[in-house]
C-alpha cells in the first residue's frame, strides 16, 4: 500500500460534475481530491476484503447476543424501541448497504474503526466517481469496486421481502443537502435498474395518516417501503416517532441495525471476541485501558463529531459537536496509517453481507470528519 | 475480489437519469407562472387559463397539510403557509401555491399537465410531491419578462428534475416544448385517495436542528 502523488485530470472538475457529483467542495473545501491515489497489491486487497467480510460476520453474532441477552440499555435503547428492533430481527428484514471504517497499512490485519450501518454516505463517489477515475487515469489497473453491480444485485435478492406487487420503493432525506441527496439518489437508481419503481419524497413531507394508520406521500398515497438516509435514533426520538410501530411499512435500513451503527457495539465485540486480530479493544469505561493511547467516542456521534484521543490522561486531539448527551465508549488507539503527514481510514463497503469495494478518506488531522477528503485508490 | 464489469451505467454516473427525464442540460431552467398573465408570453390565453385552473384546483385538494401554522411555516417559511378551508373538521395549514408549471405526463402513467410549485423556505421547489429543484426569483439572461415569471435550476444541481419526479410526469424548457401543441390531458387527478386525517411535518427535526446527516 502506497500513496502517490500524482497529476489530476486536467478538467476533473468538469468530469466529477458531469457524473452528478455536485457536493465537491464543501466549506471551500475541496473534498474529491485526485492530486493522489493509494496503490495496493492484489493481496493487500484480498486482506481488506476477508477482513470486512469476517467482521460483517462478528456484528450479526453480536446483534444475536445483544437481541437474546436483552443488552439494550447499554445502547440507550428505550423498550419501545427493543421492541421494533426485536420484530426486525426476528423476520430478518433486509439491509442493503453499510461501510466499516478500518485502519490498514498494507501490513498486519485491517482493525475496525468503526461499522457504519445505518447511514453511510460516499457511496457515490466510491461506486461511481472513483470508478470514472479509474478508467480515465488508470485503464490498465484494477480497483477494488464491484458496487454498482453488488447493489442492483442485492435489490433483486430482497424483491421478495420488499415488492409484493408493483409498489413503489420510497427513498428520503433531508433536503436540501446535496451529498445525501446524491446518497438516495444513487441507491433509488440501483433499485431502478433492478426494475424497480421509485419515488423520492423529502423526508419533512413524510405524511402520517392517522386513519389509515399508514405514512402517506404528498398525493396521500400510502408509503409501505422505504428507504431513509436518516438515523435511526432520531427517527425513533421525533413527532412520528411512535408512528413507525402502527405503520406496517418496511424501512431500509432495518432498525435493527441500530445496533451496529450505534458504538456501544466495539465493547460488546470485543467482549465476545477479545483479541480478535480485526478489533481493538474497546470497553464502557476508560479504566481497563490504563495509560494505553485511547479514543473516546460517543455512542450516537456522526461525522467524526465530539470524538476525542487521549494520551493515557491528557487530551491529545479533540473534535467539536453536537452529540455529547449519550455516554461514550473507549477504544485503544490505533496510530494512523500516514504518509508524509497525511492520515487515511479504508471504507469497506458492505453489500448485503458481502464485501464488495472501498473508498479512502485522508485528512491532514487525526480524526476523520465530514471535510476529509475523499482519494481514489487502484491496485494491480 | 469479484471481477469488474463496465456498466453503461456507472460509466455515465447519474447523467442518463437526467436525460431520461427530459431535462435539457444547456437550458436547465423550467419556467413557472406565477398567474396566467406571466404564461400568456409563452402560451395562449385559453391554454395558460386551463393550466392555472387546473394547478389551483390540484392545490386546492392535495396541497400537503399540517396540523399547525407552525408546522407549516417551519418547512415553508413565516408567510408561507394559509389556512385550508375545505376539510371542515380540525384546523389545518397549507403552504401558499407560488406558481404552477407546464409538464407533460409520460407515457403509461398518471396524466398530468399542470402542477402547483410550493417553494420552501430554503429555495427548495416542489411539485407533484417532489422535489424539483431550486426556486430563484431572478431572470436569466435576456429571458426574464418583467419580473412576473420565475424559474426553477432542475438539473443544473443534483439532477433533481429527473429521478425527484418519479417516473409520473416530465417538465420541460421552454426551448423543448413542441410536445406543448399536444392537446391537454384533462384525466382525472391521481387524488382520490387523499384522506382528512393526515399530518406533516413530523420527520426531520433533529436534522435540521443539528445540520447534517451522512456518515
Amino acid at each position: 500500500m502506497r500513496r502517490r502523488e500524482i497529476a489530476p485530470r486536467p478538467n476533473w472538475a468538469e468530469e466529477i460534475e458531469a457524473l452528478g457529483f455536485d457536493f465537491n467542495a464543501l466549506d471551500g473545501i475541496p473534498y474529491w481530491h485526485e492530486s493522489a491515489c493509494y496503490s495496493f497489491s492484489a493481496d493487500e486487497i484480498d486482506i481488506v476484503e476477508a477482513a470486512a467480510n469476517e467482521l460483517h460476520r462478528l456484528c450479526l453474532l453480536a446483534v444475536g447476543r445483544i437481541v437474546a441477552e436483552r443488552l439494550y440499555p447499554r445502547f440507550g435503547l428505550s423498550p419501545a424501541v427493543a421492541a421494533l428492533i426485536e420484530a426486525s430481527w426476528a423476520a430478518r428484514q433486509p439491509a442493503i448497504y453499510g461501510r466499516f471504517d478500518l485502519i490498514y497499512d498494507g501490513t498486519g490485519a485491517p482493525k475496525l474503526l468503526e461499522y457504519n450501518a445505518d447511514t453511510p454516505t460516499s457511496l457515490f463517489e466510491a461506486a461511481i466517481v472513483q470508478w470514472n477515475w479509474r478508467e480515465q487515469v488508470f485503464p490498465q489497473s484494477d480497483q477494488f469496486n464491484s458496487l454498482h453491480e453488488a447493489l442492483v444485485e442485492r435489490w433483486n435478492a430482497v424483491r421478495p421481502q420488499l415488492t409484493p406487487g408493483q409498489e413503489l420503493l420510497y427513498v428520503t432525506c433531508t433536503t436540501p443537502n446535496a451529498e445525501d441527496e446524491t446518497t438516495v439518489q444513487y441507491l433509488g437508481a440501483t433499485a431502478i435498474e433492478a426494475g424497480y419503481r421509485c419515488k423520492f419524497i423529502p423526508i419533512e413531507e413524510v405524511g402520517w395518516d392517522a386513519g389509515r394508520r399508514s405514512f402517506v406521500d404528498l398525493d396521500g398515497l400510502p408509503i409501505r417501503r422505504i428507504f431513509k438516509l436518516y438515523p435511526w435514533e432520531w427517527l425513533v426520538r421525533e413527532q412520528f416517532g411512535a408512528n413507525i410501530a402502527r405503520s406496517a411499512a418496511l424501512f431500509l435500513e432495518p432498525i435493527w441495525k441500530m445496533l451496529l451503527s450505534n458504538k456501544a457495539i466495539l465493547p460488546i465485540l470485543w467482549e465476545m471476541f477479545p483479541g480478535h486480530e480485526n478489533l481493538l479493544p474497546a470497553y464502557t469505561d476508560p479504566a481497563p485501558l490504563g495509560d494505553r493511547p485511547s479514543v473516546r467516542k460517543p455512542l450516537l456521534g456522526r461525522e467524526g463529531a465530539n470524538v476525542s484521543i487521549w494520551d493515557g490522561r491528557r487530551m491529545v486531539a479533540e473534535t467539536q459537536g453536537p452529540y455529547a448527551g449519550e455516554g461514550y465508549v473507549y477504544q485503544a488507539f490505533a496510530e494512523p496509517t500516514s504518509f508524509g503527514g497525511v492520515h487515511c481510514n479504508l471504507g469497506a463497503w458492505m453489500i448485503g453481507d458481502t464485501c464488495h469495494g472501498m473508498g479512502i478518506r485522508e485528512d491532514d488531522g487525526l480524526i476523520m470528519g465530514n471535510a476529509s477528503r475523499f482519494v481514489p485508490h487502484i491496485f494491480e | 475480489m469479484t471481477g469488474l464489469r463496465p456498466l453503461a451505467l456507472r460509466a455515465l454516473g447519474l447523467a442518463p437519469l437526467l436525460a431520461l427525464a427530459g431535462c435539457d442540460q444547456d437550458t436547465p431552467a423550467l419556467r413557472i407562472y406565477p398567474n396566467v398573465e406571466a404564461c400568456q408570453a409563452d402560451y395562449n390565453a385559453e391554454d395558460c387559463a386551463k393550466a392555472f385552473a387546473g394547478a389551483q384546483a390540484a392545490h386546492a385538494t392535495s396541497a400537503p397539510t399540517y396540523p399547525a401554522l407552525d408546522a407549516c411555516e417551519q418547512i415553508y417559511g413565516p408567510g408561507g403557509c394559509m389556512p385550508r378551508g375545505d376539510l371542515g373538521v380540525a384546523p389545518s395549514f397549507m403552504p401558499i401555491m407560488t406558481g404552477f408549471l407546464i409538464g407533460q405526463a409520460l407515457a403509461g402513467v398518471t396524466d398530468r399537465a399542470y402542477q402547483p410549485i410550493y417553494v420552501d423556505r430554503q429555495g427548495m421547489a416542489y411539485a407533484g410531491g417532489s422535489v424539483i429543484g431550486t426556486y430563484r426569483r431572478d431572470c436569466i439572461g435576456n429571458t426574464c419578462t418583467s419580473g412576473t415569471s420565475a424559474y426553477i435550476f432542475a438539473s443544473g444541481n443534483s439532477g433533481h428534475g429527473g429521478f425527484w419526479s418519479g417516473g409520473r410526469y416530465t417538465v420541460h424548457t421552454m426551448s423543448t416544448h413542441s410536445w406543448f401543441s399536444k392537446p391537454f390531458s384533462h384525466s382525472s387527478s391521481s387524488f382520490t385517495e387523499h384522506s382528512s386525517s393526515v399530518s406533516r411535518g413530523g420527520f426531520g427535526s433533529i436534522a435540521h436542528a443539528i445540520g447534517r446527516i451522512g456518515s
